[in-house]
């Protein structure tokens, strides 16, 4: 597998707190966004490659592309920032066989189902469940928004979560 | 200086675009064809897009020179995703000394909008500076006068 030094939940993806605080304290040279439908909006891959922050080339995948292009000998030296909206997505590469370890949650808006999860996080359901079965399988899942803030991890969130949509 | 053709549009996070615009107008007077857009925590980005389409309509893509305030932040983003549809002028990373000669460049007749944004990029390096070690260099030098 190749060389992930985090891999984060922002459904802003490519923004400030990523290209400020979490690209120099990861070290990331590479982003890779997973996402079905960003990767199918060419203007959309075109920007955020065109705007790549300083140091770091910009890479867009389907979720079945990438857990390819993640299971491949890594190149020396190479570092890489995973980049998704939902949590669902790392479950997803979970299930596909890619060992992810950790997954940061770090910013997703309410609309839909969600419900307010941890601070700016908002889960619906299924992105609840797809949290606690990560943390089953063994990858930890936890909250922080910038480096320097503290990690709260998510267990008590997830079963008020539960309780709350009657999971 | 009457009936600008170009219009500048400062978009930042918060109020800064708002203060910005009226330090500037402290330095160089009262400006015309300008305004300033504001994201607030309490908006969604859609509500910033939707007020900046609302220019855009009113006065052309091509008239309207954007200037917003942070590389890669939310109303930057906002900007960069007006390109899908319209052609779009648009400077970032903007201060005070940017905004100043954006806004002189414009008072040219022979003024573009490609003009404008490159007045606006042309001011940026010689912007900032750690004056304290800019002092000890200086004061460095003096001494290899003597």
């Amino acid at each position: 597998m190749r060389n992930v030094v985090l891999a984060r939940v922002d459904d802003r993806l490519i923004h400030g707190e990523v290209v400020t605080a979490w690209t120099p304290n990861s070290r990331a040279n590479k982003i890779m966004i997973i996402d079905d439908e960003v990767a199918k909006d060419t203007f959309n891959v075109r920007v955020v490659k065109a705007l790549a922050p300083a140091g770091t080339k910009v890479i867009v995948y389907d979720v079945d592309k990438a857990a390819e292009k993640l299971m491949v000998k890594g190149v020396e030296g190479e570092r890489i920032m995973l980049l998704a909206k939902t949590p669902t997505t790392f479950y997803r590469l979970i299930q596909a066989g890619v060992p992810i370890k950790e997954v940061n949650l770090g910013g997703a808006g309410i609309r839909g189902e969600r419900q307010p999860f941890i601070n700016n996080v908002a889960l619906n359901p299924e992105e609840v469940l797809a949290c606690e079965s990560m943390q089953k399988s063994g990858c930890r899942v936890y909250y922080q928004l910038v480096p320097e803030q503290s990690v709260i991890e998510i267990d008590d969130a997830v079963q008020k979560a539960k309780a709350n949509f009657g999971l | 200086m009457d009936n600008q053709k170009y219009r500048v549009v400062l978009v930042s996070h918060g109020e800064q675009s708002k203060g910005m615009l009226n330090t500037v107008q402290m330095l160089l007077g009262p400006q015309e064809n300008v305004a300033a857009y504001s994201l607030y925590p309490q908006q969604t980005v859609n509500d910033l897009s939707a007020m900046l389409e609302k220019e855009i309509a009113e006065y052309g893509a091509e008239n309207i020179i954007f200037m917003t305030e942070l590389m890669h932040g939310s109303p930057f983003n906002v900007v960069v995703s007006l390109t899908k549809e319209h052609d779009i002028y648009h400077v970032t990373g903007t201060n005070l000394a940017m905004l100043m000669s954006a806004l002189l460049e414009r008072d040219d007749e022979t003024a573009t909008a490609e003009s404008i944004c490159e007045a606006a990029i042309e001011a940026a390096p010689e912007s900032f500076a750690d004056v304290r070690k800019l002092l000890a260099a200086s004061d460095a030098e003096e001494e290899e006068d003597v």
